[in-house]
């Protein structure tokens, strides 16, 4: 019976502290281009290889980091990013259940898309509208 | 006189259907060889083309088997018992006789390593490829569950190599009066429903 007590204490502890910690994402914002075939940070190499296999025409070929930032997402606690040349995005706690958490990435007047997190890949979400071959993208990763 | 740009913006779209007669053919061509505007947006509608193009072969070739397997071996995997019986069967097993001071013993053991996993969370730098140690990581990988764009773009969700997805915003041409009194969308996309990861496109 002891032991029982000590592990819903245990168990009740280790959820407390889950909710306190918020939902952590890393957040970069970058810039694509079909002009040009800079790849920096080297690590982008993984989104060039995935947009590289697109039939897109011109091909986009060009990925420049364009800032980076680790996230905590509350509830009733958005974020924002600033966006080259004006604007924001805003990244918001949508939903925390079951542990699964969904959260909402709102650029005003163009875009509001729901995304799950995942403990595997990476969710690519365009940010601004097609100017000549050239976009800017959030990528959302597990952290 | 030659004819102003608004006069081939709504043209562009049936030029990459090869839906123009060839005299408009030939009066669309000779225009876009002096206008570099009209050449630059007949290369953007032709990059949403592809891309439309690109997420509707994915969705007629990738219909979700891999997703269907996990579903099947789900309901013949038996049940995994539940936290707390498997924490009850771990205690049981480390302090087989019970008790208060053993249980407490190994509650505070346990609690000691998760908070130095939590210290050690904070650690750790960018570009690792660690699993998420933080809450709402549950689902296996990143999904995209519902885009809504402005009337003027379509959403076209592709699914990426390595697991998440790729949103694309592909613009519609601004709808001009066509010279011949046409409407001027004839022939281009029409805006599509806020599309689902997976959903026809």
């Amino acid at each position: 019976m002891s032991s029982r007590l000590a592990t819903a204490l245990l168990v009740l502890m280790a959820g407390v502290a889950g909710a306190d910690e918020g939902v952590r994402v890393r957040a970069e914002l970058v810039a694509v281009s079909s002009q040009g075939t800079d790849v920096d940070p080297p690590q982008l190499a993984v989104m060039r290889d995935e947009f590289r296999r697109l039939p897109a025409r011109p091909p986009l070929t060009s990925f420049r980091r364009l800032s980076e930032k680790r996230v905590v997402l509350k509830d009733g606690a958005p974020q924002t990013l600033s966006l080259p040349g004006g604007g924001e995005v805003r990244l918001t706690l949508a939903q925390l259940h079951d542990d699964k958490a969904v959260v909402s990435v709102e650029v005003p007047k163009l875009v509001t898309s729901t995304l799950e997190l995942g403990k595997r890949g990476a969710l690519y979400q365009q940010l601004t509208r097609n100017d000549r071959g050239q976009f800017v993208f959030l990528v959302l990763h597990p952290d | 006189m030659a004819e102003p740009c608004n006069a081939y913006e709504s043209r562009l779209s049936a030029l990459l259907d090869g839906a123009l007669s060839a005299q408009d053919q030939a009066a669309v061509e000779d225009h876009l060889a002096a206008c570099g505007d009209c050449s630059a947006r007949l290369a953007d509608l032709a990059l949403g083309s592809q891309l439309v193009r690109s997420a509707l072969t994915q969705a007629a070739d990738e219909v979700d088997w891999k997703a269907f397997t996990v579903r099947v071996m789900e309901k013949v995997t038996p049940e995994r018992p539940s936290l707390l019986a498997r924490m009850e069967a771990l205690f049981g097993a480390l302090f087989p006789r019970g008790g208060l001071g053993w249980g407490l013993a190994g509650a505070v053991g346990v609690a000691l390593v998760v908070g130095v996993g939590y210290l050690g969370f904070g650690a750790g730098t960018f570009g690792g490829n660690s699993a998420p140690a933080g809450a709402g990581y549950k689902a296996d990988t990143m999904a995209v569950k519902a885009v809504q764009a402005e009337p003027d773009v379509s959403p076209v969700v592709l699914e990426a190599e390595a697991g998440g997805a790729i949103v694309f915003l592909v613009d519609h041409p601004q709808q001009q009066p066509d010279v011949a009194g046409q409407p001027a969308d004839a022939g281009t996309p029409k805006a599509q429903e806020p599309q689902e990861e997976g959903g026809d496109l």
